[in-house]
């Protein structure tokens, strides 16, 4: 030990200690051991918040997206089932078609408080000139509940058949004009983000825009739109409060033929399962991995507190009691694993930054950040978690040498 | 000698009843298709009550949830045998078998041609299948307390009927004029009235009897519904001490009006009247000779005056063990083609 240790002759004897320089001396002594542990510590705090926050981010993304879309139940046909849930959730762009009638025939079911029709266009990848898939919408402004929030506290009134209003991931700003199969249409706004391609890289346009647009088509587009008026591509529906939506999906599948009601929660259920193997795999490499980081912890613990029988003992016989002794391995340890911990966050934080971008691509999932809050939460967790097992690891080799005489402590040291 | 007399008079009575039972017993026509939770249908002719031997003649093969049936020890558990699909119940509509899994999935198997369909995904974890007054299928679910209704023509899910109160229901019963129908929870312990109009939980009936149920069945006349209470556990599925019983519960005034305790070697799953209402069908597990069998209860005297073995006939033949459950194959719903 070194010089930061007091003793006062004057009067009783009195030692006064400053244990985090202490502390922080000892780890200086053995700069190689001390550099390994705190590598060891960062790798797993920065591997478990990565991926806690990566996992959070993709789970923010579902919540707000189902919620931002307003439905329950999803109706479609039912041969278009699995490019419905890709649309919603990768934003792939896709057009199906069914009958307007199925919205009539939804509306009456018992059950449905409200249903309102969407149109899904995929515009040709020659019609415009962004670098982005561009997927459009057109909605009911009379029935809908999807863009109406948006509206009502934007725009203050329903969209003109040639205005279009924008999701955030697509280039343009309020009043540039985007050409989409021969029409040209403004735009009149940009929603938020949700981290849901279908809504950030999504144009929303009025389902009168949209006939309109495709009627134009025949004679202004290279490529023409073949949808009549009396067809739609999904009818979204809101249930009452005294039916589940899967109880109301059952009626709409029995009483309509060839369409398919999913409802938002087996969608999101359906992402959720696809993660769940992800998932699993990760809570059991973390927890392996946390055990593993432990064991080698409190080993070198272990080693340190061996190594310095004899200083202890010296330090035990000059004065200094149990609390003191406890107190500068248990700082050494909570030094290693806050500097450790906030490193590995800092890394992992920087990692899933830069890859985020590839695994998404892979997955085809929606992904929004936690907000601020959320953010701090799951940094000060994970770095409290590391502490927590630095003074785990090192409390019992602590306990271990404290308990011993200070006699005892030094001749075994010799 | 006055003493004498009467103890002989009574013996004659007793022997006389006992051939007017068996007798009414054989005077039953028709075909019974026992539900085994192996995904297999015994079938039992009902004039004959003859004992099912033959793994070929004698059995339905709606899924391979059993594969004890093919000769092996088998060493699956329960939830293997859910998830492949053991049978629980079934019902009849036009020769057509709808056979209700534990995997939630429905199947049907034409009784004339024995062609089975693909299972159709319906509910979670079916018990029992009821024609409903609507001609719909209810198939009660054990898993989430749901009622499902299944249209047997369009072979589609029409409804998802929440119990109020109810957590893993298994049998579902109308009263005649369709105003009432009683649903039993097995766990629970419970059988709900409900009203069939507002589809409200009106009255809970509850006995210290009932610890555990199975299936239920409305009396030919309407007036009263017998509730199977194995009670193979207690509340919170502790192991059961109360007796294997027949709970008859009055429809005018849904109270339990009796107690038919039954044979420890008959804890029973599911009962079915003869069409003219004079015997009972009764169905159960046999822990003591590991085995499932029907009991055929003379309904007046309350007697159970014959016993068929269900499972063993054929299992032992095929050397077949079954490993869980307390060794005793689980059998429960049966669905009959009467012909008479």
């Amino acid at each position: 030990m070194h010089a930061a240790v007091y003793f006062i002759p004057e009067g009783k004897p009195r030692i006064v200690m400053n244990i985090p320089t202490v502390a922080l001396k000892n780890l200086k002594r053995k700069i190689t051991r001390t550099w390994l542990l705190f590598a060891i510590v960062a790798v797993v705090s920065g591997t478990l918040f990565t991926a806690t926050l990566f996992l959070k981010s993709i789970n923010n993304a579902l919540k707000l997206g189902t919620y931002r879309l307003g439905a329950d139940i999803l109706v479609v046909p039912a041969s278009a089932e699995t490019r419905a849930k890709a649309a919603l959730l990768s934003g792939e762009p896709t057009d199906f078609l069914m009958d307007r009638s199925v919205l009539d025939q939804v509306r009456k079911i018992e059950g449905v408080k409200a249903a309102t029709p969407q149109l899904f266009l995929k515009p040709s990848s020659f019609s415009c000139c962004f670098n982005v898939d561009i997927f459009l919408v057109a909605f009911e402004p009379e029935t809908d509940f999807t863009v109406k929030p948006w509206l009502e506290k934007n725009l203050n009134r329903p969209p003109a058949p040639n205005e279009i209003i924008t999701g955030r991931e697509i280039p343009v700003i309020t009043g540039d004009e985007i050409s989409f199969f021969g029409t040209i249409f403004s735009v009149v706004g940009t929603m938020e983000p949700t981290g849901m391609d279908f809504f950030d890289r999504t144009g929303f346009m009025s389902l009168e825009g949209a006939y309109r647009m495709a009627e134009a088509s025949k004679l202004k587009a290279l490529q023409p739109l073949d949808i009549r008026r009396d067809q739609v591509s999904i009818v979204l529906v809101q249930v009452t409060e005294d039916f589940t939506s899967d109880r109301v999906a059952i009626r709409i599948e029995h009483d309509l033929p060839a369409v398919k009601a999913l409802t938002s929660d087996t969608v999101i259920s359906t992402v959720r399962k696809q993660l769940s193997g992800l998932i699993h795999a990760i809570i059991i490499i973390s927890v392996i991995l946390w055990f593993i980081v432990l064991l080698i912890m409190a080993f070198a613990f272990y080693m340190i507190v061996s190594e310095r029988r004899r200083e202890i003992g010296l330090l035990r016989a000059m004065g200094a009691n149990q609390g003191h002794i406890a107190a500068i391995i248990l700082t050494e340890a909570s030094l290693l694993s806050t500097a450790g911990g906030t490193v590995g966050v800092l890394l992992g934080f920087g990692l899933l930054m830069s890859v985020k971008d590839l695994f998404l691509h892979y997955l085809k999932l929606p992904y929004l950040f936690p907000s601020s809050v959320d953010l701090i939460i799951l940094t000060v967790g994970a770095i409290s978690l590391s502490i927590l097992t630095g003074l785990l690891s090192a409390f019992l080799p602590a306990l271990a040498i404290i308990r011993r005489e200070p006699y005892e402590a030094i001749r075994s040291a010799e | 000698m006055m003493k004498k007399s009467i103890i002989v008079m009574l013996v004659i009575l007793s022997i006389f009843g006992l051939v007017v039972a068996v007798q009414a017993a054989n005077e039953l026509k028709g075909t019974m298709y026992v539900s085994g939770h192996g995904g297999h249908l015994a079938i039992v002719d009902l004039a004959t009550l003859k004992e099912p031997t033959d793994i070929e003649k004698d059995r339905i093969v709606i899924t391979e949830a059993g594969s004890e049936m093919e000769g092996k020890i088998a060493g699956m558990d329960f939830e293997a045998v859910k998830k492949s699909g053991g049978s629980h119940g079934s019902t009849i509509i036009d020769k057509t078998l709808y056979v209700g899994l534990l995997n939630g999935s429905v199947v049907t198997y034409n009784l004339t041609t024995g062609k089975k369909s693909e299972p159709i995904a319906v509910g979670k974890k079916f018990c029992d299948a009821v024609v409903g007054p609507d001609g719909n299928i209810y198939l009660e679910d054990m898993a989430d307390g749901h009622v499902y209704i299944f249209d047997p023509k369009g072979l589609k899910t029409v409804d998802k009927m929440p119990v109020e109160g109810g957590a893993a229901v298994c049998g579902i019963a109308w009263t005649k004029n369709h105003k009432k129908a009683y649903v039993s929870d097995m766990p629970q312990g419970k059988v709900f009235v409900i009203d069939w109009k507002t589809k409200k939980t009106i009255k809970t009936i509850t006995d210290p009897e009932m610890t555990f149920l199975h299936q239920l069945r409305m009396t030919n006349d309407g007036k009263q519904v017998w509730v199977t209470a194995a009670n193979e556990f207690d509340p919170g599925l502790k192991p059961g001490t109360h007796k294997s019983q027949i709970i008859v519960i009055d429809t005018k005034t849904d109270k339990i009006v009796e107690h038919i305790v039954l044979p420890d070697t008959l804890r029973t799953h599911d009962v079915k009247f003869s069409p003219d209402g004079k015997t009972a069908l009764i169905s159960g597990r046999d822990y003591a000779s590991k085995d499932g069998s029907i009991g055929i209860m003379d309904v007046k005297t309350r007697k159970i005056v014959k016993t068929v073995s269900i499972c063993a006939g054929c299992h032992k033949a095929a050397g077949v063990q079954v490993t869980i459950d307390a060794g005793a194959p689980l059998l429960c719903g049966m669905a009959i083609d009467w012909k008479n």
